[in-house]
């Protein structure tokens, strides 16, 4: 099947309302043998495997590629000079290696974003007003969460929506403005962000002395942790943070779980307790597994969450990340990253080395 | 629930009114570990304490007495059914996570390193007349010298080897030096319990020793140690050192032993049908040695082209040795965090060449034959295995890494050990070891190229011409 005909199948599928589970079935595989065909760092993973096409007969025979795969091999099977965009992840010093997730269409990646925000965060309404806590694309262009953020803002986001943070970091005057504005114009409205965005300014405005009660049915999203870029809260202590900060409910705090390395994100139904609850949408298939086999956990240990994602055909369609988690009948819980075990003796493992030579490994 | 309170305080110290507990998991047994905590203050008398009293006793003894008192512990110990040693045999399997039967390998030959003749050969390999730790003895340079440690010896130990204080503890002793050792939660039992069977036979030394514990994230209670000591002995990651040196006082002397990254040289001498399988043997008892997580664990392995034997053949040999090694030994089953780091090593590893290894990911061996290069593993006995075209063009490729560099186990004949381990120190190796004994330290070892009592010492020396000078002032009826 060629990319243009797999392309209009997902975006379908990914739109269909009410759709059948066995259309992701064959979808899967569909997406599975393009990818053996045409990613030729997969097929290689395929081979050590033992799995051949003939062998994959379900998407659970798919075995996930380690999201390490996309820092030192390009996974992609249409050529990156023809792609729309390149998504990467965030190296650590120069000469780290990222991870690239390349898209020569972002239809499908557009699609499953705007469906699924739409069902998770806008709760029925066409469009808010929103603030987003994070640079724009032209500051960010491979940034996954930047396209993502402005891609709420375009389709979801009153004409009045803006950014509020630019080359000099978060405009805090600007932040404060747009808040003030929220708060006497009584119409829902949204604040969109990375965790670490919303902490600065829980930080800022409580420095001076300030809180906001934002209009009822008002929203907050966040996503991505701290990453070492703010001081770290557990999370009730960020999000009863957020509801004292701007007045609202725990339960309209949504969090987003992410990655660059797929097409599609999970979120929860708020954060009235922690952890809460994460869903993917009908189009990805998420395990708690044992990430030497593959196989799931038995149901309540915790494991390594690994996502079948079928809105990612150009790339590999199966992802073993690097987080924990336990499974759940709706869900899974998210944990937290698993990766960087703490060497117990006095050798240095790789994990460590890479970290000490700042990414400047053979 | 079995709880031991970890650690040692003399005698006549102050009880310890606080602990810290901490749970051990997966050891098979449900352990709780108490660790001492003294705040700054108490720290800071402890410290003040053992260097008047302490050293002071010490100084009172002579050294045969002091190699003696340590022989009596070593052999003690080395009687299984003493009951100290029954409870090193029982619980030091679950604080470390290692197989039963390793540790207890590796206690019985750590503890065999400090009997008396090897004692010998630590003071042997450092001094030229251990004599001088008793008294001014001639020196070779003319007058007369003694050495002596500093009153106060403080030591940082990190880690989960049992055997690892030791060194640093019996070093002091030879040399006279109180002690106050800060317990590594890796493996936090042993020390304490050495010290309790020490005072068996000569508690003097004994109450020359505390070892206690501090929170790592608290620099006060480093400082107050440090102001007190005269020395610091540390052992851990880049990251801990830091944390040792930035707590102690400007140009206080620290002897430091980072992490390493071990590696091994196969030469073409051994790869023939005869040898191949007993260096395969070797190689992976090295490789599976408490886990590989020593210091001198090999993590990648080069193998010589032009032996009757190819690379890729040793390296098939290689995994067959370890998947014996590890099932002789059985190690408890890889956590999320080990099985995640290997999946990913795996992963890696599998787009370059090719790996080996079980399901549960107890050993992995991977092969590539494009260019060779300095490449450490995730652990958990993984291993990449490289082809070269001979074993001097390792050195070179090394160079860039020699901040990680100690130990290099190695397989060649005599005509080019010298040559070969010449280059290997000059990028910075500090030890060459046979295929197999990388685990066998030796009485002495210079650990990163130091030296376990010279590094503590000052000599103290007596000009010959102030000797020829006293003769003229002896006594007037003379």
């Amino acid at each position: 099947m060629g990319a243009d005909t797999l392309v209009e199948r997902l975006v379908g599928f990914i739109a269909c309302p009410d759709p059948d589970p066995e259309l992701f079935d064959v979808l899967a595989l569909d997406v599975f043998q393009y990818q053996a065909r045409h990613n030729a760092p997969f097929a290689r993973l395929l081979r050590a495997r033992g799995r051949t096409v003939r062998t994959v007969r379900h998407w659970t025979d798919i075995p996930p590629v380690p999201i390490d795969a996309f820092k030192s091999h390009l996974l992609t099977c249409a050529p990156v000079e023809q792609a729309e965009a390149v998504f990467m992840t965030s190296g650590t010093t120069r000469g780290a290696q990222r991870g690239r997730n390349v898209h020569p269409t972002l239809r499908v990646y557009n699609a499953s974003m705007r469906t699924g925000f739409r069902a998770a965060f806008m709760a029925g309404v066409e469009r808010l007003r929103m603030a987003i806590l994070f640079p724009p694309p032209s500051l960010l262009p491979n940034s996954s969460l930047a396209h993502y953020l402005e891609l709420a803002r375009a389709s979801f986001g009153t004409p009045d929506s803006l950014h509020v943070v630019d080359t000099r970091g978060l405009n805090v005057q600007a932040l404060l403005r747009w808040l003030e504005d929220a708060e006497a114009g009584g119409e829902p409205c949204a604040l969109l962000g990375a965790t670490f965005s919303f902490v600065h300014v829980m930080d800022a405005l409580q420095q001076s002395g300030r809180r906001f009660r934002l209009p009822a049915g008002s929203r907050l999203f966040d996503t991505g942790g701290f990453k070492g870029q703010s001081r770290e809260l557990d999370p009730d202590s960020f999000y009863n943070g957020l509801s004292e900060t701007f007045a609202v409910p725990r339960e309209c705090c949504i969090n987003m779980y992410g990655l660059t390395e797929l097409s599609s994100q999970f979120y929860d139904r708020g954060n009235a307790t922690s952890p809460a609850l994460k869903r993917g949408p009908h189009w990805v298939r998420t395990r708690v597994v044992d990430p030497l086999t593959g196989h799931p956990v038995a149901s309540g240990e915790r494991g390594v969450l690994a996502h079948w994602d079928l809105a990612q055909f150009n790339s590999v369609c199966a992802v073993l990340t690097e987080d924990a988690g336990i499974a759940s009948e709706d869900g899974f819980i998210l944990l937290g990253r698993v990766s960087g075990a703490q060497a117990q003796g006095c050798s240095l493992a790789l994990d460590q080395f890479l970290a000490a030579v700042g990414g400047n490994a053979p | 629930m079995t709880r031991w309170r970890a650690g040692w305080l003399p005698a006549d110290a102050a009880a310890v009114t606080e602990w810290r507990s901490v749970p051990v998991e997966g050891g098979g047994h449900p352990l709780e570990v108490e660790l001492p905590l003294l705040p700054p203050d108490r720290l800071r008398a402890l410290a003040r304490h053992l260097r008047v009293q302490g050293a002071g006793a010490l100084r009172r003894t002579s050294l045969q007495e002091r190699i003696d008192a340590i022989d009596a512990t070593v052999q003690t110990l080395l009687d299984p059914g003493h009951p100290v040693r029954e409870r090193m045999d029982r619980w030091l399997p679950v604080t470390t996570g290692l197989p039963a039967d390793m540790v207890v390998e590796g206690l019985k030959r750590t503890l065999k390193t400090f009997r008396k003749h090897e004692l010998r050969r630590f003071l042997a390999e450092d001094l030229s007349n251990p004599g001088m730790l008793d008294d001014f003895q001639p020196l070779p340079k003319g007058g007369f010298g003694q050495v002596a440690g500093p009153p106060l010896l403080a030591h940082v130990w990190a880690g989960n080897s049992p055997g690892l204080p030791l060194w640093s503890l019996v070093s002091g002793l030879l040399v006279k030096s109180a002690g106050i050792g800060k317990l590594a939660t890796g493996e936090p039992l042993f020390a304490g319990w050495f010290v309790e069977a020490l005072a068996e036979h000569a508690p003097a030394m004994a109450d020359s020793l505390a070892i206690v514990w501090w929170p790592g994230t608290d620099p006060t209670c480093a400082e107050a140690v440090f102001a007190e000591a005269d020395r610091v002995v540390a052992y851990g990651s880049d990251a801990a050192i830091a944390g040792v040196r930035a707590a102690m006082r400007p140009g206080q002397p620290l002897l430091a032993h980072g992490h390493r990254i071990g590696l091994a040289l196969v030469g073409a001498e051994t790869l023939d049908p005869v040898r191949v399988t007993d260096a395969a043997a070797r190689l992976a008892r090295d490789i599976a040695w408490h886990g590989q997580q020593a210091c001198f664990s090999p993590q990648m392995v080069f193998v010589e082209g032009g032996g009757r034997i190819g690379p890729e053949q040793f390296a098939a040999a290689l995994g067959q040795a370890l998947d014996g090694m590890t099932r002789r030994y059985r190690f408890p089953s890889l956590g999320l965090e080990a099985a995640s780091a290997v999946t990913r090593w795996r992963s890696r590893e599998a787009l370059l060449g090719h790996v080996t290894g079980p399901p549960d990911g107890r050993w992995s061996v991977a092969f590539h034959s494009g260019e060779p290069e300095f490449a450490p593993s995730c652990l958990s006995c993984s291993v990449r295995v490289m082809a070269v075209a001979s074993l001097e063009e390792v050195p070179a490729l090394l160079e860039p890494w020699r901040a990680f560099l100690q130990t290099v186990a190695i397989a060649v004949g005599p005509r080019r050990l010298f040559d070969l381990a010449a280059s290997l120190s000059q990028v910075g190796v500090t030890r060459l070891a046979a295929l197999g004994q990388v685990a066998a330290l030796e009485a002495g070892w210079h650990q990163d190229g130091r030296f376990n009592l010279l590094d503590l010492v000052e000599v103290t020396e007596i000009d010959q011409s102030l000797m020829s000078w006293t003769e003229t002032l002896g006594h007037a009826a003379d």
